[in-house]
C-alpha cells in the first residue's frame, strides 16, 4: 500500500504545470513543451516499471 | 484484513483528487495517477485473492475434482483480472474504444484457454446419454 508513487507522479506533475507558466510568460513556448515532454517521460518510465511489477506479480501469484 | 478496506478507498479519494488537480494542467498526468493508483490498489490486493484461491482449491480437492480445471479457472480469472485493470485505465483517458479491443482481446484469449475445459464438458455429457 505505497502512495508515495501517486506523490511522486503528482510532484512532477505540479512542478511541469509551474515550469510551464513560467516559461509561458518569460516568453520561451518551446522550452514549455521541452519540460512537459520530459515531465511526461520521466512519469513514463516510472509507471512502466511499476506495471511491470504487477505484471511479475500476478504472473507468480497465479502461476500463468 | 478487514482494515484493508479503509485504506484503499482513503488511497483511491485522493489520487482521484490529485487526478483532477493534474488533469487542468495537462491531462496526461491525470491518466498516470489513474494507472499508479489502480496497480496500488491492485497489488493492495493480491494477498486477499491468495487465500481465496487457497480456499478454491481446498473445496475442489474436497469435492474430488481433478485440479486441471482449477488451474484453467484460476488463469481465466488471472486473464480477465489483467484485461479489464487495462481496459478500464484506456476507456477512463477517453479513449473508449482502444479500452473494449483490450476487453475483446481478453475474451478471445479466455476463449482459447477455457477450449479443453468446454471439450471435455461436452465428452462427459455426451458420455452420459444413453
Amino acid at each position: 500500500m505505497e502512495i508515495s508513487v501517486v506523490f511522486r507522479i503528482a510532484a512532477v506533475g505540479i512542478l511541469v504545470a509551474v515550469f510551464n507558466q513560467v516559461l509561458a510568460r518569460a516568453g520561451r513556448d518551446e522550452q514549455a513543451t521541452m519540460v512537459t515532454l520530459a515531465g511526461i517521460i520521466v512519469v513514463l518510465f516510472w509507471i512502466v516499471q511499476y506495471i511491470s511489477d504487477l505484471f511479475t506479480t500476478v504472473q507468480t501469484l497465479f502461476q500463468l | 484484513m478487514e482494515t484493508e478496506i479503509y485504506k484503499i478507498a482513503a488511497a483511491g479519494i485522493i489520487a482521484t483528487i490529485l487526478a483532477l488537480t493534474l488533469k487542468r494542467d495537462n491531462p496526461v498526468f491525470g491518466v498516470f495517477v489513474g494507472i499508479a493508483i489502480s496497480v496500488i490498489i491492485l497489488l493492495a490486493l493480491m494477498p486477499a485473492l491468495t487465500e481465496v484461491f487457497g480456499i478454491f482449491k481446498e473445496i475442489s480437492s474436497l469435492a474430488g475434482a481433478n485440479t486441471d480445471y482449477i488451474l484453467i479457472i484460476v488463469k481465466i480469472i488471472a486473464i480477465s483480472y489483467i484485461a479489464e485493470f487495462a481496459a478500464q485505465i484506456c476507456s477512463d483517458a477517453g479513449e473508449a474504444g482502444i479500452g473494449a479491443k483490450i476487453e475483446f482481446g481478453g475474451k478471445v484469449i479466455i476463449m482459447t484457454v477455457a477450449a479443453p475445459l468446454i471439450v471435455s464438458l461436452i465428452k462427459e455429457i455426451t458420455g452420459m446419454l444413453p
